[in-house]
């Protein structure tokens, strides 16, 4: 191994370490104004306290015979449980949680395999943790935030400005 | 003093092994994401097509003002999993070596800009840079196996720091993530209070609720253990423990296996009680640097 190769293994791992321990600086910042990245992250995943009553925003379904259930995530967009939760969150604190009810109602409409329901409702859960875990049930109150109709027929297929230009 | 410091970290960077090991550790962190990728690649073309205003891009993703078009992120994805193919098999590894550690941030990158990061690819992304940036296909690679013939491509050689420092340097990543993690928590409001663990039964019981109104379930270990509030005090203190002393698996190669298979297990236990998956630890994958993985190669030669 010759003095060139070595240095250039000394300046890489060196330069890696460097950048992996960057978000060191996001504690010179207060936590609030702290902002996680990629690759590079100072992994804040559960570190933050949560109190004893915590609020979720989440979506149910109501059928026609008025039987109301969690909707499941892969109904309400793609990228998995936690990422679609994000994105219901940010939708919400954005004040488009109509959008998100008739967006999620659309995209209920075309999956045959829940064609009974009849409503979708983007829904604020309050709930105290020691009760729903120390009982084993999921109890809380809700207050709707949202509501669509799911239509009979399967919608057109929402497509966005871009791609509509594109078309034209 | 500091010149036998600098010589002693030269020394540690440089520890000697041989080209297999490395090959082997390349083969495995290339397929891995191959396979992670490859399984995704559909749910990727689907996120590329999300509201644009949900767009939050992250790393080097934030080089865009909006979006890529559907049908541009689709094909980053198979430039990805083609040059995947390529790094995994070792083939054109002066070009394939760098360029799909590239491909893979990027890709990773993007799908992390939908309002979540995913932090279980951040190590993943680090360790396959470090691959790239190396002599990772001097064995067990097509490369090899085009220079010198198949038994030569899979035999151990002379142990050599060329074929060490990546190794050291993954490893180097490895602890620091950790380490970060750890400060994580103790900078956070609770500071060394998080190590009484209330705040992990917590974060286990919002978990657990999030999956329950998404339409999945808490994993019934959560319920169970969630009145034993001891229990949580002892799983906070061990892996406060296992992120802090993370360093001290870079001190000797026994120190460095059995911190990986604290860590390992680490996992496997945030799995079983909160069903959370951080794919690539889980796999094992990324702690394969701290083993001897050439001696799969000699089992394989034994049979």
């Amino acid at each position: 191994m010759n003095s060139g190769e070595r240095r250039a293994a000394v300046t890489v791992t060196a330069a890696l370490l460097a950048c992996v321990l960057w978000p060191l600086r996001q504690y010179r910042r207060p936590r609030t104004e702290r902002r996680d990245g990629f690759p590079l992250s100072h992994y804040p995943m559960f570190s933050a306290p949560r109190p004893a009553k915590v609020t979720v925003y989440y979506l149910v379904a109501e059928t026609r015979e008025g039987d109301r259930r969690y909707l499941a995530h892969r109904y309400i967009g793609p990228g998995g449980l936690n990422q679609v939760r994000r994105q219901v969150n940010r939708r919400v604190a954005e004040g488009r949680a109509t959008t998100l009810a008739r967006q999620v109602a659309g995209r209920v409409a075309g999956h045959g395999g829940v064609g009974m329901i009849a409503q979708v409702h983007v829904v604020q859960g309050r709930f105290h943790l020691d009760r729903c875990f120390g009982q084993h049930q999921v109890v809380g109150s809700e207050r709707i935030l949202a509501t669509a109709e799911v239509p009979a027929a399967p919608p057109m297929k929402i497509m966005e400005p871009d791609r509509l230009r594109a078309q034209a | 003093m500091r010149a036998a410091g600098t010589f002693r970290l030269v020394g540690w960077l440089f520890r000697p092994a041989p080209a297999t090991r490395l090959g082997v550790v390349r083969l495995l962190v290339g397929g891995y994401s191959l396979y992670y990728l490859a399984r995704r690649r559909r749910m990727l073309a689907q996120i590329a097509e999300t509201d644009p205003e949900l767009f939050a891009p992250v790393g080097p993703a934030r080089l865009l003002e909006r979006p890529l078009r559907p049908a541009t992120a689709r094909r980053c994805t198979d430039a990805t999993l083609a040059a995947g193919v390529a790094f995994t098999l070792g083939a054109g590894h002066r070009i394939t070596g760098p360029l799909y550690p590239a491909l893979l941030t990027w890709t990773l990158a993007y799908r992390n800009s939908w309002s979540m990061v995913f932090h279980h690819d951040n190590l993943l992304v680090l360790h396959a840079i470090v691959l790239g940036a190396s002599r990772g296909a001097d064995a067990v690679s097509v490369d090899a196996l085009a220079r010198h013939g198949w038994r030569r491509a899979v035999s151990a050689g002379p142990a050599n720091g060329r074929y060490g420092w990546p190794l050291q340097a993954m490893n180097a990543a490895t602890a620091a993530t950790y380490l970060l993690a750890g400060l994580a928590k103790i900078e956070g409001e609770l500071g060394w209070r998080w190590a009484l663990g209330s705040a992990l039964r917590r974060q286990v019981a919002v978990d657990g609720l999030r999956k329950e109104v998404f339409g999945s379930s808490a994993s019934p270990l959560a319920y169970q253990m969630y009145r034993h509030t001891g229990i949580f005090t002892a799983m906070a203190v061990t892996s406060l423990m296992a992120e802090l002393a993370a360093p001290v698996a870079l001190i000797s190669p026994r120190a460095g296996r059995l911190w990986a298979l604290a860590a390992f297990g680490m996992h496997w236990g945030i799995l079983a009680i909160m069903k959370v998956k951080f794919r690539y630890q889980l796999s094992g994958i990324a702690y394969l640097p701290f083993f001897d993985t050439g001696r799969l190669l000699k089992w394989r030669g034994t049979r």
